[in-house]
């Protein structure tokens, strides 16, 4: 029972639990609540992982604005009644479950067949450059300067990418919230 | 040390609890929050990869998901936040119109 295992146990008891919460809830406040909870054991995951960057970022971005925008969302429009009728009755309240344990067991089976006890080695540092013309350093795996070395050099393109697509949201979020256009 | 193919389980059960979630809730906004579910599934999945291959293109790539995600959410809640103007509730099967 290494430390790492143990750490390993409780970060997935708290990620798995809060996602049963908040698929279990009637109302979508406490729904919301718990998926900020699972957020926040996803990025303990991450920095288990060596992506300490990511789990910052997870943490900024997924609890911080996101769960933030559908809390918001749910208080204007006074959505926190819980629908009745919405448990199902008799054999549909059970159906969903028995597939979802059936889709969980054939998983499980695929991972026990995997090559057990493949651990992976302590992570190489990444080689970036600092600036054109320099030579490279290196820095942690998973650090930002990676990411970011990563990301700028060959990933540049889908970086210039996502930023139109932002702004393309930004401007359609505002044209279906207007009143009158 | 933990083997790598225990995170990928967690990420499966994670998807799947994402998808029993959608498949079975009728709030529109709770069907939301397990796509959400779902999209982190595969967010730790690449983190794992990118761990068990030693390269940082998978950590990217999940940079990116993330990105995507939050332009998602926003245009999504704008989309129940309209439906809402006009239909009064946030109940998808409330949601019939084009239904025979």
């Amino acid at each position: 029972m290494s430390p790492d295992l143990i750490l390993f146990g409780f970060t997935s008891f708290v990620v798995i639990a809060s996602a049963l919460m908040v698929v279990v809830n009637r109302h979508p406040v406490y729904s919301a609540l718990y998926l900020v909870l699972t957020f926040l054991g996803l990025a303990a995951f991450y920095f288990q992982l060596s992506a300490s960057f990511l789990a910052v970022a997870q943490v900024i971005v997924y609890a911080g604005a996101i769960v933030v925008l559908f809390l918001f969302v749910i208080m204007l429009l006074g959505a926190n009644e819980p629908i009745p009728g919405e448990r199902g009755r008799g054999i549909s309240k059970w159906l969903g479950a028995v597939f979802a344990l059936a889709l969980v067991l054939e998983l499980g089976y695929l991972m026990v067949r995997a090559p057990q006890n493949v651990v992976a080695t302590n992570p190489t540092p990444v080689q970036v450059i600092a600036a054109a013309g320099e030579t490279s350093q290196s820095v942690p795996f998973g650090s930002i300067k990676a990411v970011g070395n990563t990301m700028f050099t060959q990933y540049l393109f889908a970086f210039e990418a996502t930023s139109i697509v932002l702004l393309i949201a930004m401007i359609g979020v505002v044209v279906l919230a207007k009143r009158r256009l | 040390m933990v083997p790598i193919s225990y995170y990928l389980v967690v990420s499966a059960i994670l998807f799947t609890i994402g998808v029993l979630g959608v498949l079975t809730r009728r709030n529109a906004i709770v069907i939301f929050m397990c796509i959400e579910l779902m999209l982190n599934a595969a967010n730790l999945a690449f983190v794992t990869a990118a761990r068990h291959l030693n390269q940082m293109n998978g950590q990217v790539f999940v940079f990116f998901v993330m990105v995507i995600a939050a332009a998602e959410v926003a245009v999504g809640l704008a989309i129940i936040v309209t439906l809402f103007r006009n239909k009064e509730t946030v109940d998808v099967d409330q949601v019939n119109l084009l239904k025979y």
